[in-house]
């Protein structure tokens, strides 16, 4: 599942940033830091970024989940942090 | 969620210092044109210098009851310069859908034809952040970007993915302008 989650992300990052051209996102792996201290989001592009994330996490494991929940968007302990804290994050919704 | 764009001039003052506050944070006055500390005494007079001056509008960003930011336009020799600033802690979706309320406050209440943003070099996140919300980079030099934002242009952005993304959240914000 956790392999199959990162697929996912890095699928809907490189497809976002076809529109944002952002250097920091190219070629993105689980290292990839995307919101926060030198992450390569801003918080528009964030927001762009969940919404298409929700949306094909709920298509390929038929299970609606919020990422965009209140605590997990507080910058300090967000998951947003980069790809593998978001691959662990979206697969503990999955599993609960 | 209720969120109050409050004139800097009817801020009481606890509202005042937690502006002030927020703007004397270390990762706000990096990227400020002025980036001293600076001090109440001479954050009182500047907010009390506002009053009944009709070429700046600073509001305060109060989200359930808390500030949370601030967003601005001033006018100088008839051009429109935004600029907006949250708390390091602030849920993206509010600042984001903050900006996307104050300009459309700028273009369709202010009636603000074209707005500007300077924004630092080495802010590359707020660079982004503007562009994202459809203002064009024009010009450069060693340490500012220069970008503007028209309002037709702005219309034609609301439709862009990225603006649309935050649609959902708006339609869940009660807000008002004060």
């Amino acid at each position: 599942m956790k392999d199959k989650i990162e697929k996912i992300i890095i699928e809907t990052l490189v497809e976002l940033n076809e529109e944002l051209e952002n250097e920091s996102l190219e070629n993105p792996s689980s290292i990839t830091k995307l919101y926060g201290a030198n992450g390569g989001f801003d918080s528009l592009a964030l927001v762009s970024f969940i919404t298409d994330l929700e949306e094909k996490i709920s298509d390929e494991f038929d299970k609606e989940i919020v990422l965009a929940d209140e605590k997990a968007m507080s910058a300090k302990t967000s998951p947003f942090r980069n790809v593998e804290s978001l691959t662990l994050y979206i697969k503990s919704l999955l599993e609960n | 969620m209720k969120i109050v764009f409050k004139n800097y001039s009817t801020l009481n003052e606890q509202e005042s210092f937690e502006i002030l506050n927020i703007r004397n944070k270390d990762f706000i006055r990096k990227n400020m044109i002025t980036n001293e500390i600076i001090s109440l005494e001479n954050h009182t007079k500047w907010i009390n210098s506002l009053k009944n001056n009709l070429d700046k509008k600073y509001f305060a960003i109060i989200c359930e009851n808390e500030v949370m930011g601030s967003c601005s336009w001033v006018k100088e020799k008839d051009e429109f310069t935004w600029g907006i600033f949250f708390k390091e802690e602030v849920n993206p979706i509010i600042s984001s859908c903050c900006a996307y309320l104050f300009l459309e406050n700028c273009f369709f209440y202010d009636k603000i034809e074209k707005l500007g943003s300077l924004v630092k070099k080495e802010n590359t996140i707020a660079f982004s952040f503007n562009k994202n919300f459809g203002f064009e980079l024009y010009k450069e030099d060693e340490d500012y970007f220069y970008l503007k934002l028209e309002k037709e242009d702005w219309e034609n952005n609301k439709n862009s993915r990225l603006i649309k993304s935050i649609k959902k959240y708006l339609d869940k914000i009660e807000y008002q302008f004060s």
